[in-house]
């Protein structure tokens, strides 16, 4: 019995009143056929995904599948030092992390700014046009975009090409390990905005259009309102993406370095995947990639449970 | 809401029925028509041991079903294929099971596969030893796949044909090998052991272990594939009036030479990897380095016994001096870094330099190509230029992979593969001495009116089962018999050449590729090899990843003028420092094991 004269809708009222003649324990009961949907994926998560890690024993052992999980040579930690007293190790790590981080920023920033204009944007048709075509980038493979981007900043390629026109010397953009990872991070940028565009432009429809139109009456003209109506609004979006995206920080795109990098570059462009691919340890393959794997995930899981933080404290967003 | 359930209903039964076909038509691949061949009658296998056999080859002849042979008496110039028996059979016939992993896109007959094909069919008639699939895959990853798999639940086939170098440690560790020592020493004759190099030639001490063989290696690129030869564009030597360049200071001439007259852009078309070591399998300049008598990625025995690394060799600093001059004038393009093995071959096609290194085969490929840009485009090859070491090349690694059987397989089996693999090299000596070759016609070769033809079914030659499919058909007497059979060949009267021979040698690519391999093999004093050769240890494995980076990088930031000279001495103390010394010890203690 409502003690308060508060209004209660209709639809409510039918609702409590279905609610009243029930028993306690129907309420959860009634989601029980909810629950059992869930099963299927429950027992797919568990078999696929639960069960495999005893698997992880590996990266501790001198894995040789023939021996399996339980027949191989145990070795403690050996594999762990040999990764981490190589030589070039630590330099690979930081390059992964400059360049992962550089792309996760520039992609975020880039699909926003790209998101915010075409929201912007009167004319559907053309709206729609350019959604279109940066989208379609996404979907080629490194190996075909990464040839295209080998052939227009070559030496005798467009970019040099611009550059020369304009008095500038031409540039081996492959050879020269400074430029590197941002030659990496913006043709990352120019084959993915297109998809964070898309995904910031659905969040952008949730921004209210009153506000909007109670701006416009109050003299704020467009940056004003983009600035203090859109950004806030998707702000949540925005600190969940990039909070998302910072436990897979450790995988910087090994196609797309395998494809653009050499020798020369190394220095800058080697990142962990293409290193351990390079060398492919014959025979010790298993435990390598084990050991190699579960550091990454530890670094990841570290790094997934701080985003979460940073998500609830900046923006609000709880999961957990 | 009626309306939308009729619409989902038709989707459901499009899907269903789409789903059904697709399933239908992946299903089941048609089984060959069973063989209708007459029984064979050979004569009864002879005794197995090695003198028996090698003498019962030429004299007892087989009587083979036509579908087999190409004997074509109303063919002008047909041929007669002769045919010792093989030295055994089996009665009833046993069963090898095989696992078949193929290159994608490995054409068989129509209606024919890689397990049910006529070279199946064939050995179960002749030897009666019938091949079973383990599995079949097709391309890098499924055979990866199937491997695991296989590996993970200790189901290996029986006999594995053609294991690389990344899958032979893991098998050799957990003991999955059978020992063939005794087998292959009491049952191989003796132009299997001459053919094969048993047991001296290096490429056994990669299936050796610990004294025991576990296997039969084999090549597939015999003793010079890779073998890296200079070619150089006839056509535009003809235009400078220059001839084919000595030593070693000639060729930067020659290349400038070419510039000034404005053919091509730069002089010689380079690979990223540089030295085949690095993965330049063409493109490479390790005839530089050879030119000075080192090699870097190779172990030199020095005057006091030990193994040193090349790679950190002082004296390597000569011919990097060499390629650095190279570089700053022009002669190597800027962009090789950027430059993979398989795309040097584009430069050369466009006309934009005139030398590049490589293999015979080059003839063919790509090399021939540059005919379809500039009709008068002409190529010839020419010995590695001299330094002052003399002539230097890395010489081929003659080891390809291995063919092995699985620990605790039948006596028999052990038994019948060898004997398969006695087999196929008798036929492949009779074939050389002879000119005289077998195939199945119809199959890897048609008749087309009066001449061979290839056939439709060039999987079955490329898969052809059993050890002596895997490590039968190339061997190590390979260059020198083709050598000769080609020289009785060309001795004669083009209208006295039988089919066969009009097959092979009419191309005049073909003759191309030959003279290349004839050249490599008149220099082949010219191979450097790494003096221990053999699987890697556990030391190598754990440091050669990093050393061999800070080594192409080193060199190539030396060669590309972005760092001085002397950092080369920087290097090799890095090298060693960083487990090299350890590497360098181990290498010499596996070298003293294998004497």
């Amino acid at each position: 019995m409502r003690a308060s004269k508060q209004p209660i809708s209709i639809a409510a009222g039918v609702h409590l009143a279905h609610e009243a003649g029930r028993s306690p324990s129907w309420r959860s009961r009634r989601n029980n056929p909810l629950y059992l949907m869930l099963l299927p994926a429950l027992v797919s998560i568990l078999l696929f995904n639960i069960l495999p890690l005893y698997g992880l024993v590996i990266a501790f052992q001198r894995y040789n599948p023939l021996l399996g999980v339980f027949g191989s040579p145990w070795v403690g930690l050996a594999n762990f030092e040999r990764v981490f007293s190589d030589l070039t190790v630590w330099r690979v790590i930081r390059n992964t992390l400059l360049i992962a981080i550089g792309k996760i920023v520039a992609n975020q920033a880039i699909g926003l700014m790209l998101a915010i204009l075409l929201n912007e944007v009167l004319n559907q048709f053309f709206k729609r046009f350019v959604q279109s075509i940066t989208y379609c980038l996404y979907f080629l493979s490194w190996v075909v975009f990464g040839g295209i981007m080998l052939e227009i900043l070559s030496l005798d390629g467009i970019a040099n090409n611009l550059l020369a026109g304009l008095g500038i010397p031409r540039i081996q953009f492959f050879a020269e390990p400074q430029f590197f990872p941002a030659t990496l991070i913006l043709s990352d940028v120019w084959k993915n905005m297109g998809f964070s565009a898309v995904v910031y432009l659905a969040a952008l429809t949730n921004v209210d259009p009153h506000l909007h139109e109670a701006a416009a009456v109050d003299g704020a003209d467009r940056v004003q309102r983009i600035r203090h109506i859109t950004l806030p609004t998707i702000v949540p979006t925005m600190v969940l993406l990039a909070a998302l995206s910072l436990g897979s920080v450790l995988d910087a795109g090994m196609e797309q370095v395998l494809v653009l990098y050499n020798p020369l570059v190394y220095q800058t462009g080697d990142i962990v995947d293409t290193y351990i691919y390079r060398v492919a340890f014959q025979g010790a393959s298993y435990s390598i990639g084990a050991a190699v794997g579960l550091a990454k995930s530890l670094v990841g899981m570290v790094l997934i449970l701080l985003s979460l933080y940073l998500a609830r404290r900046l923006a609000n967003y709880r999961i957990l | 809401m009626k309306q939308n359930a009729s619409r989902r209903k038709f989707l459901r039964n499009v899907a269903s029925v789409t789903g059904a076909g697709v399933l239908t038509a992946c299903g089941i691949t048609p089984q060959s028509p069973s063989s209708t061949g007459e029984s064979l009658t050979p004569t009864r296998g002879v005794d197995t041991s090695p003198a028996a056999v090698a003498s019962s080859a030429p004299a007892a002849a087989m009587s083979v079903p036509a579908e087999y042979v190409i004997d074509a008496p109303d063919k002008v110039n047909g041929w007669r294929t002769k045919l010792a028996a093989p030295p055994i059979k089996y009665d009833p016939p046993i069963e090898i099971s095989q696992n078949f992993d193929l290159w994608p896109s490995t054409t068989f007959k129509e209606g024919e596969s890689a397990e049910h094909n006529i070279a199946m069919r064939w050995h179960e008639q002749t030897m009666g030893i019938k091949f079973t699939p383990k599995w079949v895959s097709e391309g890098n990853d499924a055979s990866d796949a199937k491997w695991a798999t296989a590996m993970a639940a200790g189901d290996l086939p029986d006999f594995m044909m053609r294991l690389y170098l990344q899958r032979i440690p893991t098998l050799l560790e957990a003991g999955a090998l059978e020992d063939i020592t005794d087998a292959f020493e009491r049952l191989a004759s003796p132009t299997t052991k001459e053919f094969k190099g048993y047991p001296d030639h290096p490429f056994w001490n990669y299936v050796r272990k610990d004294g025991r063989i576990y296997g039969v290696p084999f090549t597939s690129g015999g003793l010079f594939g890779n073998d890296y030869l200079v070619w150089i564009r006839q056509d535009w030597l003809d235009k400078i009036g220059a001839k084919s360049p000595e030593t070693l200071d000639d060729l930067p001439k020659l290349m400038k030479a070419f510039k000034e007259q404005g053919l091509g852009s730069f002089g010689i078309s380079v690979a990223q990897g540089m030295v085949p070591s690095q993965g330049a399998w063409m493109g490479a300049v390790d005839f530089v380095y050879g030119a000075y008598g080192v090699m870097p990625g190779q172990w030199r025995k020095g005057v006091d016994g030990k193994l040193t690394y090349d790679g950190i060799n002082p004296k390597v600093k000569e011919p990097l001096a060499v390629l650095q001059q190279w570089y700053a004038d022009g002669l190597i393009a800027p962009d090789f870094i950027s430059t993979a093995a398989d795309k040097t071959g584009d430069a050369v096609v466009d006309g934009k330099c005139g030398v590049i290194t490589g293999a015979g085969w080059m003839a063919e490929w790509p090399l021939a190509d540059t005919a379809k840009r500039d009709a008068a485009a002409a190529w010839t090859v020419h010995r590695t230029p001299a330094g002052p070491a003399g002539h230097g090349r890395a010489g081929t690694r003659v080891f390809e992979g291995m063919t092995a059987l699985r620990k605790g397989v039948e006596p028999n089996k052990v038994e019948a593969m060898i004997q398969q693999l006695n087999w196929r090299l008798e036929r492949e000596a009779n074939a050389l001495e002879n000119n005289d070759y077998f195939c199945f016609i119809g199959w890897t070769h048609v008749w087309e009116g009066d001449t061979i033809k290839p056939g439709p079914s060039p999987g079955v030659s490329s898969y052809e089962p059993g050890m002596g499919g895997a490590a039968g058909w190339w061997h190590l007497k390979q260059e020198e018999l083709s050598r000769q059979a080609r020289e009785k060949t060309l001795a004669k009267e083009k209208n006295q050449w039988n089919a066969m021979e009009q097959y092979l040698y009419s191309n005049p690519i073909q003759l191309d590729v030959a003279k290349a391999y004839d050249l490599a093999l008149d220099t082949k004093k010219d191979q450097l090899f790494s003096a221990y050769q053999g699987l890697p240890g556990p030391v190598e494995l754990e440091v050669s990843g990093a050393l061999n980076t800070i080594e192409i990088e080193s060199y190539t930031k030396i060669i590309t003028g972005r760092a001085p000279l002397e950092t080369f001495d920087d290097f090799a103390k890095e090298w060693s420092a960083n487990g090299g010394d350890r590497w360098t010890e181990e290498i010499n203690a596996l070298y003293a094991a294998q004497q």
